[in-house]
């Protein structure tokens, strides 16, 4: 079985079956990571749609520096922060609308549902956003995390532990 | 890791929906190459603005009018109106008279030759 770089290879030297593998090799991983944002099937679909359209115009400058996971995380959350960014003004300029507070998950016992959950995150600086987006939607490491962003571990700590409590305080006063 | 900390990321869903990759991919491609068919028209209205924009743009300073390559004089070379004819114009040379009659000739016009002529020799008499 091939690995990423390998089928990378192959797409730039013009072989688009080899893009298509790779597609469906991190299709499922991909929609996960928005479904658990979105919580909606249609929107995960064309944010994953987004996000290898945007792969299959980039990919050609794919430097093999660094694991092609990473190059996808980044794309993912860049796509994500763009999604819940936009969907905050969505949010705010339809304040005189019925809010559509979701089901709540009587399973967990929250107070809260995974909507006004995320719908807090949006509301997080850009850094916090990110290492909470990966940490909860992807439960990705902060070794990866550190990867992916740019910054460092003990950075991205301070980021989550900052985020997770601005979350709690939030999410506790509604 | 507390209790907040764990409730959130228990909230991640370990269910993903079901998704057909063949469908995915096809709407893909269909986006992609709807994405290039849209690249190459937006490509060729520019060239066809920047052709267009050129062609009016090497059109500026041009003068409206055209410079008119014909003299005024010629009139005098090629007149054939005998009835306006100036008298000073008939006071030339035989040679001159034999070039305007085989002009004449040439020109197919026999017997506007006969009648200039004629009438050259009428002139001659009515001097005399």
């Amino acid at each position: 079985m091939q690995n990423d770089h390998e089928l990378i290879q192959q797409f730039k030297n013009g072989n688009t079956s080899a893009y298509d593998q790779l597609v469906k090799r991190h299709l499922s991983n991909t929609i996960g990571f928005f479904f658990n944002i979105t919580r909606d099937q249609m929107a995960s679909e064309d944010l994953a749609q987004d996000v290898f359209f945007k792969l299959y115009k980039h990919l050609k400058n794919f430097r093999f520096e660094s694991a092609f996971t990473t190059y996808l995380y980044r794309i993912n959350i860049n796509t994500a922060n763009t999604w819940l960014t936009r969907n905050k003004w969505k949010n705010f300029l339809h304040m005189d609308q019925a809010p559509d507070r979701g089901e709540r998950d009587t399973s967990l016992e929250n107070e809260w549902t995974k909507k006004e959950l995320w719908d807090a995150i949006a509301k997080l600086p850009k850094k916090q956003r990110t290492v909470v987006m990966m940490r909860i939607a992807q439960n990705l490491p902060y070794k990866d995390i550190s990867e992916i962003t740019g910054m460092s571990i003990g950075s991205a700590k301070v980021n989550y532990h900052h985020a997770v409590n601005s979350l709690k305080q939030w999410l506790s006063d509604e | 890791m507390n209790d907040f900390e764990q409730k959130i990321l228990n909230m991640k869903s370990d269910s993903h929906p079901n998704l057909d990759s063949d469908q995915f991919l096809s709407k893909l491609h269909g986006r992609i190459e709807e994405s290039e068919q849209n690249n190459k028209t937006i490509m060729t209205s520019f060239i066809m603005i920047f052709v267009i924009g050129f062609l009016s743009w090497s059109q500026l300073g041009v003068p409206i009018y055209e410079d008119i390559f014909y003299s005024i004089e010629t009139e005098d070379y090629f007149e054939t109106d005998f009835w306006a004819m100036s008298i000073d114009s008939l006071e030339v040379d035989e040679s001159y008279t034999e070039d305007l009659a085989y002009f004449l000739l040439d020109e197919g016009d026999l017997w506007e030759a006969v009648d200039l002529l004629n009438e050259l020799k009428m002139e001659e008499e009515i001097a005399l």
